[in-house]
């Protein structure tokens, strides 16, 4: 990846690596990672309403047992496979 | 004994442009959106092949997220585990209309959870997730035994486990 950097950005980050004590490549990648991980997380994390968490948690703690449907469809999904 | 339908993943040889289900969204998706989420990693997007080897007969995409409770009074929140699940998300199901009535949303369906299930044996992953785009495609989902959320009736799941235990 190469980056473009006008002279005040660049002098910027060469002081705040130096004070890390890493180089400037360490200094960026690790803080870029620690924001895009943010980014990442705040994207995939879902945060469910009291009553969703409720309901999801006790299925997957006692999960249902799977209907005459479920079973018929896996049984066709099996033969068409010649499983 | 018919052939039993290919599932594949979505590829340059398919012909995006000429699918049409009942839902343009679901259409657009494919034709605009899936190469990009397919490269980007957000997604991985399988196609069931329709009579030619270029038709697409029916699609699904799937991705990963993990499930969080919000905040709740300390007392509670010590009795409670807590910890984000990761689940898989079946996020579009479609089927063109030229191939319905031969249960292929059905066989999208299963081929989707056999690979979550095939999945979560190297990977904790607990549930799938699938988002519904209208009433009728959730009660579709809804057949299979899957549980509709309290405050989304279009956002269900079903445990891996009821997949296992079914067979599958």
């Amino acid at each position: 990846m190469h980056l473009r950097l006008d002279l005040r950005t660049k002098r910027t980050l060469e002081r705040a690596a130096a004070y890390e004590g890493k180089s400037v490549t360490d200094f960026v990648l690790a803080t870029a990672t620690a924001a895009a991980e943010r980014v990442v997380e705040r994207r995939e994390k879902v945060v469910l309403p009291q009553a969703d968490w409720d309901l999801f948690f006790r299925a997957l703690v006692k999960p249902p047992p799977p209907n005459k449907i479920l079973k018929a469809a896996v049984r066709r999904f099996r033969d068409r496979r010649g499983d | 004994m018919t052939e039993p339908p290919r599932i594949e993943p979505l590829g340059p040889r398919h012909d995006r442009a000429s699918f049409g289900c009942a839902e343009p969204a679901l259409d657009a998706y494919l034709m605009r959106q899936a190469s990009q989420d397919i490269r980007r990693r957000i997604a991985q997007v399988f196609v069931l092949v329709g009579d030619t080897p270029q038709a697409i007969a029916g699609y699904y995409s799937l991705s990963a997220e993990s499930f969080d409770r919000g905040e709740l009074p300390e007392a509670q929140a010590k009795r409670l585990p807590h910890y984000p699940v990761p689940a898989a998300i079946l996020g579009r199901l479609a089927v063109d209309q030229v191939y319905q009535g031969r249960r292929y949303g059905e066989a999208l369906l299963l081929d989707a959870a056999r690979r979550v299930l095939r999945a979560s044996e190297a990977i904790a992953m607990h549930a799938l997730i699938v988002d519904a785009k209208s009433d009728a495609a959730a009660r579709f989902y809804a057949r299979y035994g899957f549980l509709p959320f309290a405050t989304n009736t279009r956002r269900l799941f079903l445990p891996l486990e009821t997949f296992a235990k079914a067979g599958l």
